[in-house]
């Protein structure tokens, strides 16, 4: 005998009598072959948010407070892991940590990253060449991959034309771009419980789990960017500000945002409070449908 | 043409996920939950590990003291007097605005004005934001304003199905099945699917409906004529004795009381059109089909419902809905030259004081396209009739006196909808532009951090996305989210192409082309190995 889970809210909607006993109020709900009369999705509605705004607006700010609470800790982490890999990958440079007012800091990784010189070049322009040619022979049920590609070639391409025109005026250096970054990654951080709190707290999930979520989404940036930019670093070290631009638009904060955008995709994937498990015979007409004809 | 039949009499789809229904096992749905508890697990691990191997970097300092003294600190407002190493004085080229060099004034002007430039993009862009959002906070908290679908028992009056059918001998057969089955009065319903031209076997199947159900399905048959649906129709539209016509794509299929759902609200006197939900019946075929199945979602259960819900503007539709003649004919009937007849018989029942409802009940089951090059066409198709539309009736919209403020605002939101992917990649070039110049202040960061993820699609769309398949029941498929960011892109590219050849001179600008959605099998997984295209040229 399988099971089957439905939804609370579905089988028993906001007209239950309360003067009938759960018994027969169930027996409401039951169709002629034992499934359940369950409510039409175009009638569904989340239970009204009032009471949430406010557990919300101080969980938010309660993260916040956490968060930039820990913020020095959590710049000395990042500059510790910074420093560690630039050890362990032998680059030249060091690690100091810039104050900013207002008490804010964030790690500076002084690493240098040259202009392209003309092998340099013709390598990117190679690769450009080769992503966009190779991109019209990924099979067509792969498109967005062959787009996906092609925005990439794109950006490479405008990188091989303006060191190609005005090399010494390119305006950035590895240094200051992984610092930039960092800043971007705290801004990120920082941004994610109210963010989460406009998208995600209103939905009818337990505290604990809006909690988890938002935790485990700062705990993975938190890891995540110092590692992420750690490599952009590497990258530029050993082939030149010439691929700084593609690491920037498109492996920059576009990944760290999809990466908050998976984690809030999971986070209302997940059971809500509403949502109860119900085990019961699963309805004839269902297991008849399944049968082969 | 190899076409396998199979003579089972199609099943109706139940509702998705709102109820237990037969499923296909998939490697996903066994194993998506285990593998994101595999990725908090690891989460927890890259924790540990980070933490773990960077501990011996600090070999040699004080672990007793703070945290912060392991590195040097350096203030920010010193960094322009420091004459140390050259990469800090990188830094301070980067981070302290006083030291570069003065900009000559053609370059200040010039990025004074992208600037300003950029900003509107970025405006125009949280407007549709704020949109999202709040449509989708009034979908998911307030109860669904559906006025007629309790409308049960009634004198029905006299209705006529029209099904526009070129080239649609896979699925013909299941929509009149499925409409003879109806439980609407048989003595008032007409069915009349439009052969259109057909050149397969479209035209056997409708007389072979024909000739077992004589007093119900009688069709038309257009031999010559204007290309395309909103011809089709106009055409068959003159034999149309009933007030009221429901028009139905050739691949949806109908469930038994949706006639009498979709006939109901035009018991209302002022209501002009109608428009039932949309939801895709093959979404296990691929991850294009499930991404559409989440873009539908989104697009009816929050969009169009919410629109009801504010008395704003539903869009008629055109694949699941009604209209009643006497209105559309007052405005001038199905429009020939227009690609989205639907949308611009919207605005134009609209600017007529015209009601349109949208009926989140009324489902029907429709096949998406599985395969990208019909999904390109689609899109293009809707973009050039959508910015079509805008250009006829934007202005109209807004100096009419039968629509109120919330209406024309709605109206032009959603007539510029389309334009907004062209926009957001001028919004990119800007921002690439301004990025080579160097204009990266902390604000520009923002900036480019607002339109990353704009590119990406937003937070409000992916909120919207998220509601409602949260309301569908779908917790699975909300999964696939991050997903949407491909058909994103996608999207991007084809609706900014479509849209800059409506605005670039063209060759022969009389000429539009109408794609018909190819179809590679039907309901019941009969396949068609055929795979020419069909184009038909419009003018």
């Amino acid at each position: 005998m399988k099971t089957q889970t439905h939804d609370r809210r579905y089988q028993y909607p906001a007209a239950r009598d309360p003067a009938l006993p759960a018994e027969l109020e169930e027996l409401r709900y039951r169709g002629y072959a034992g499934g359940l009369i369950v409510q039409h999705r175009a009638m569904a509605v989340e239970p009204h948010p009032a009471p949430k705004i406010l557990t919300s607006v101080f969980l938010v700010l309660g993260l916040l407070a956490g968060w930039f609470a820990a913020l020095d800790w959590v710049v000395v982490a990042w500059a510790w892991i910074l420093d560690f890999w630039r050890a362990v990958f032998g680059l030249n440079g060091y690690v100091v940590i810039i104050d900013y007012p207002l008490g804010f800091s964030a790690p500076y990784l002084a690493v240098g990253a040259g202009l392209p010189g003309i092998w340099t070049w013709i390598a990117g322009a190679a690769i450009t060449l080769a992503l966009f040619a190779g991109s019209f022979l990924i099979p067509r049920r792969f498109l967005p991959v062959a787009y996906l590609v092609r925005v990439i070639a794109f950006f490479q391409a405008g990188a091989q034309v303006f060191f190609a025109l005005w090399p010494t005026s390119f305006p950035y250096g590895a240094s200051g771009y992984v610092h930039g970054m960092l800043i971007a990654g705290v801004a990120l951080i920082s941004l994610t419980p109210v963010l989460l709190g406009l998208i995600y707290y209103i939905f009818d999930f337990t505290l604990s789990r809006k909690l988890g979520l938002t935790l485990v989404v700062m705990l993975h940036l938190s890891v995540f960017i110092p590692l992420q930019y750690m490599a952009h670093a590497l990258i530029l070290y050993h082939s030149t500000l010439l691929f700084l631009p593609i690491l920037f638009f498109v492996f920059g904060l576009p990944l760290d945002i999809l990466v908050l955008i998976a984690f809030y995709a999971w986070g209302v994937s997940w059971r809500s409070q509403w949502s109860v498990e119900e085990k019961g015979p699963e309805p004839r007409v269902f297991q008849e449908a399944r049968e082969p004809a | 043409m190899a076409v396998r039949q199979r003579s089972t009499r199609i099943s109706h789809p139940p509702a998705a996920e709102s109820r237990p229904r037969a499923r296909r096992e998939t490697w996903y749905s066994r194993h998506s939950r285990t593998a994101a508890q595999a990725l908090v697990v690891l989460q927890a691990w890259v924790v540990l590990l980070a933490v773990a191997i960077s501990a011996p970097a600090t070999e040699g300092v004080n672990r007793r003291s703070h945290p912060t003294e392991r590195f040097r600190h350096v203030a920010a407002a010193d960094l322009g007097h420091l004459n140390c190493e050259a990469a800090l004085d990188e830094a301070c080229a980067g981070l302290a605005p006083a030291q570069q060099a003065e900009t000559p004034a053609g370059r200040f002007w010039l990025v004074t004005v992208l600037l300003y430039a950029l900003y509107t993009v970025i405006f125009f862009v949280c407007v549709y934001i704020i949109r999202h959002y709040f449509f989708t906070l009034n979908r998911l908290f307030r109860t669904p304003r559906q006025p007629y679908v309790d409308i049960d028992t009634a004198e029905w009056p006299p209705v006529t199905v029209l099904i526009p059918a070129h080239n649609e001998e896979l699925v013909i057969g299941e929509i009149l099945e499925a409409l003879v089955d109806s439980d609407y009065p048989r003595a008032k319903l007409t069915i009349v699917p439009i052969n259109d031209r057909s050149a397969d076997e479209t035209c056997k199947r409708i007389q072979a409906f024909e000739a077992e159900y004589p007093d119900v399905v009688k069709p038309y048959h257009r031999e010559d004529g204007k290309s395309g649906k909103a011809a089709a129709l106009q055409d068959a539209m003159a034999s149309v004795e009933a007030d009221i016509a429901l028009v139905f794509d050739a691949d949806y299929v109908p469930g038994r009381g949706l006639v009498k759902q979709l006939v109901a609200p035009f018991f209302d006197p002022e209501v002009g059109a109608v428009m039932g939900r949309v939801v895709p019946h093959n979404t296990e075929t691929n991850l294009l089909t499930r991404l559409l199945d989440l873009e539908r979602a989104g697009g009816y259960q929050v969009d169009q419902q919410a629109r009801m819900n504010m008395k704003l503007v539903p869009q008629y539709g055109g694949t699941v809905g009604g209209v009643r003649k006497r209105a559309l004919m007052s405005v001038g009937g199905w429009r020939e030259d227009a690609l989205a007849e639907d949308t611009d018989a919207t605005y134009r029942l609209l600017l007529a004081g015209w009601k349109t409802v949208y009926q989140n009940r009324s489902e029907c089951y429709e096949q998406v396209p599985d395969t990208w090059e019909p999904r390109l066409n689609q899109i293009r198709r809707w973009a050039i009739g959508h910015n079509q539309a805008a250009a006829r009736y934007a202005r109209r919209l807004l100096t009419s006196t039968r629509t109120n403020a919330l209406e024309k605002l709605d109206g032009l939101l959603l007539l510029g909808v389309y334009a907004m992917s062209p926009l957001l990649l001028i919004g990119w070039m800007l921002g690439i532009v301004l990025w080579y110049l160097g204009e990266a202040k902390p604000g520009l960061i923002v900036i480019l951090l607002v339109t990353s993820y704009c590119t990406l699609g937003n937070f409000a769309t992916f909120f919207e996305v998220a509601a409602a398949a949260h309301l569908d029941g779908s917790r699975e498929r909300i999964r696939l989210v991050p997903f949407i960011s491909l058909g994103f892109l996608v999207n991007l590219f084809a609706v900014s192409r479509a849209t800059l050849g409506q605005i670039l001179p063209r060759r022969r600008p009389e000429e539009l082309l109408w794609h018909k959605t190819e179809r590679n099998h039907n309901h019941n997984g009969v396949y068609n190995n055929n795979n020419n295209t069909h184009v038909q040229r419009k003018g």
